[in-house]
């Protein structure tokens, strides 16, 4: 694809999120970057947790950044507040949220007028519009209908409709297919794309990767596997030194030829606690490299301590033969005691 | 934002009809609450103001008023009070019923003509006038004390110490009925403030009377208050209870409605309007089942006039006030919540 050379009608710049979660920090967002031109379609694909509805939160001027800048549409969107900010939800932006979020005492026609009723528009232009709406859509039939009347794909379409109806340049859908079976998913991004090239800018997320075929802009919010591949030779570390922290990159799985090391969880106010120790002939920073995670605690030597960095390959490895001879154990365990006792030793990244 | 509030009214119908009927039941004990502290802070005034003509009392002293506290004296030794009135109080009963016997002479100088509901003073001995809470009708017969009488007049409104309703009757003839035939006199009544008198005699005016005729009712009228104020106490917390409760299931509706430019005002305001429409039609409904609840009780339930201003206006200030809690719910709700 060539690169757009429209101005951009959403610039997101150097954008970083962070917050506490259980006391510890976590950074969804960590310099993230995006420019939308209008009429794309565009993905936010990652899983769970990797900050695709944080991102749309912001976008909608819902949650604070902690750094960074979002302009949509001109707007300085970090910078708003009050009655700036209910303007722009009104006018620039539309919503369409994951699992529909119909207002369920309202008919379809109401919940798309929902947006216009609240604004203060009178009752019989808000619904005349969502009528207008609904026939573009094709569910004028369904106008009168209560949500739980309507079909999984019928829901999602009047939610479409509904973050339409103030006429937004920019479409923001949190995973509007999700729940949806193919029929019903496939007619909202026929939906989506027919919005999209009548010159709206719709940003959504989906961890559905069969929808990127469909997309002008597939934004990966999962960061690259950055799991060291190279062999590397031993390490020695002196009491107190730190092995990884926290948040840091998972490169290496280590195994301890000899010496204790501690795992260390640091939460957001500064303190830290140690949550596991581990000695010679044991694993530390395992399932790190393994899943693709940033580093979940930090580890530091407690002692003298000499490590073996092992790359993936080098682990599985040796790890297969471990885990052979445990699922054996296991096995034996059960038959042993007729299924009222399972093995249940701890395992701590 | 008015359809929206209309909407989550219909939908929660249910809700809402046993909500408003809930709070109707005991906005209708309010109102007899208020009618009864009604009744009792008017009884003794009114019996007091038929009774006595709205005069001065002459009592012995210390004895308290002539009501609460009736003590026998020999008519004889009455002071001599200038154009005075004896008149005979005297508890007795009437066909076993509990009544307040108010022996005077209806035909002396000092009469004032009554406002009866039904016939006639009485004009003779055997003929009484008697509150209609006794359920007599003109004509009846009936025993009081020691002779038959006959019902010759009926009045409303006379009753004393919570709904003992009064018996009038010509003194000489109540002196035989109810006090063994003796020429007794409870008090003298009269035009003069402040007569001539011995001291072992007092005056006291138709308020002292009406204020000492209280004094017995003063705890059931604190433990009615109270009642009134635990109903008010009931009242909050359902509406607080319903009002958050509703804020609470309507979490993910708040945060859509922020989500797509509803301002918190409104938001908060349609809430609190729903808890003051529900606390309305409570009103009216109580306003008009009082009115069937009420004949139920003993005694007459006088709902004053500023009653009628006072629980409406206070029941839409505590819907008001209790909505608060859920407002705060509103307030709290972040529109990121619609994200889920």
């Amino acid at each position: 694809m060539s690169p757009d050379r429209r101005p951009s009608l959403v610039r997101i710049k150097d954008l970083v999120v962070e917050y506490a979660s259980e006391r510890y920090t976590v950074r969804p967002l960590d310099g993230f970057e995006l420019d939308a031109p209008p009429g794309q379609l565009i993905a936010l694909l990652g899983p769970s947790g990797s900050g695709k509805t944080t991102l749309l939160s912001i976008l909608s001027g819902m949650i604070p950044a902690t750094s960074g800048s979002v302009v949509v549409d001109g707007i300085d969107v970090l910078s708003l507040s009050g009655t700036e900010l209910e303007d722009y939800r009104r006018h620039t932006i539309g919503i369409v949220f994951q699992g529909f979020n119909l207002i369920p005492s309202l008919s379809a026609r109401e919940n798309v007028a929902a947006p216009l009723l609240v604004a203060g528009v009178k009752r019989k232009e808000a619904l005349a519009r969502a009528d207008v709406l609904l026939a573009e859509i094709g569910l004028e039939e369904r106008a009168d209908h209560m949500p739980k009347h309507l079909s999984g794909g019928q829901q999602q379409r009047v939610a479409v409709a509904r973050g339409l109806v103030g006429d937004p340049k920019v479409l923001l859908a949190d995973e509007p297919t999700a729940n949806l079976d193919h029929i019903s998913a496939e007619a909202v991004v026929q939906l989506l794309r027919s919005l999209r090239d009548r010159g709206r800018t719709i940003i959504i997320s989906t961890h559905d990767d069969r929808l990127l075929p469909a997309m002008d802009q597939v934004v990966y919010m999962t960061p690259e596997h950055q799991a060291a591949t190279t062999a590397r030779g031993q390490l020695t570390l002196v009491p107190g030194e730190v092995l990884f922290r926290q948040g840091a990159e998972s490169d290496y799985i280590y195994e301890i030829a000899e010496g204790t090391v501690d795992i260390v969880r640091e939460f957001s106010d500064g303190t830290e606690t140690v949550i596991a120790d581990r000695s010679a002939r044991a694993y530390v920073g395992e399932l790190g490299p393994l899943l693709g995670f940033p580093r979940s605690a930090q580890v530091r030597a407690r002692t003298h301590v000499t490590l073996q960095p092992l790359t993936i390959a080098e682990y599985n490895g040796r790890h297969e033969d471990v885990i052979d001879l445990a699922h054996q154990k296991a096995e034996s365990t059960r038959t042993s005691v007729d299924g009222h006792e399972e093995s249940d030793e701890a395992t701590v990244d | 934002m008015g359809l929206i509030l209309l909407r989550d009214l219909q939908y929660r119908k249910w809700r809402v009809l046993l909500t408003v009927v809930l709070m109707a039941i005991v906005m209708t004990l309010l109102f007899i609450m208020a009618g009864l502290v009604g009744q009792f802070n008017a009884e003794p005034e009114l019996a007091t103001r038929f009774a006595g003509d709205d005069k001065y009392w002459v009592v012995p002293a210390g004895a308290g008023g002539p009501i609460t506290n009736p003590q026998a004296v020999p008519r004889p030794l009455l002071p001599p009070v200038p154009d005075g009135e004896a008149v005979l109080f005297q508890p007795s009963q009437l066909d076993g019923e509990r009544v307040f016997v108010a022996g005077r002479d209806f035909k002396g100088p000092n009469h004032v003509e009554k406002n009866l509901d039904e016939g006639r003073m009485p004009a003779g001995p055997g003929e009484v006038v008697v509150d209609a809470t006794t359920g007599l009708r003109l004509g009846e017969s009936a025993r009081l004390g020691t002779e038959t009488v006959t019902v010759v007049g009926l009045v409303d409104d006379a009753t004393v110490l919570a709904g003992v309703p009064m018996v009038f009757a010509p003194i000489d003839f109540a002196q035989q009925a109810v006090a063994g035939g003796n020429d007794v006199a409870m008090a003298i009544i009269t035009d003069d403030p402040d007569p001539n008198l011995p001291p072992e005699f007092q005056v006291l005016s138709s308020e002292q009377v009406t204020s000492d005729t209280l004094k017995p009712l003063e705890n059931a009228i604190s433990s009615v208050t109270l009642v009134q104020a635990l109903l008010w106490l009931i009242t909050t917390i359902v509406i607080a209870a319903i009002v958050y409760i509703t804020a609470l299931e309507r979490t993910r509706d708040f945060a859509v409605l922020k989500a797509v430019g509803g301002k918190t005002r409104d938001l908060a305001s349609s809430l609190l309007v729903q808890g003051v429409i529900m606390t309305a039609l409570a009103v009216g409904i109580a306003a008009i089942l009082q009115s069937f609840v009420a004949p139920a009780f003993p005694m007459i339930v006088r709902v004053p006039s500023s009653s009628w201003w006072q629980i409406p206006v206070g029941a839409v200030v505590v819907a008001a006030v209790a909505g608060m809690a859920g407002v705060m719910k509103v307030r709290a709700t972040s529109p990121s919540e619609a994200f889920g």
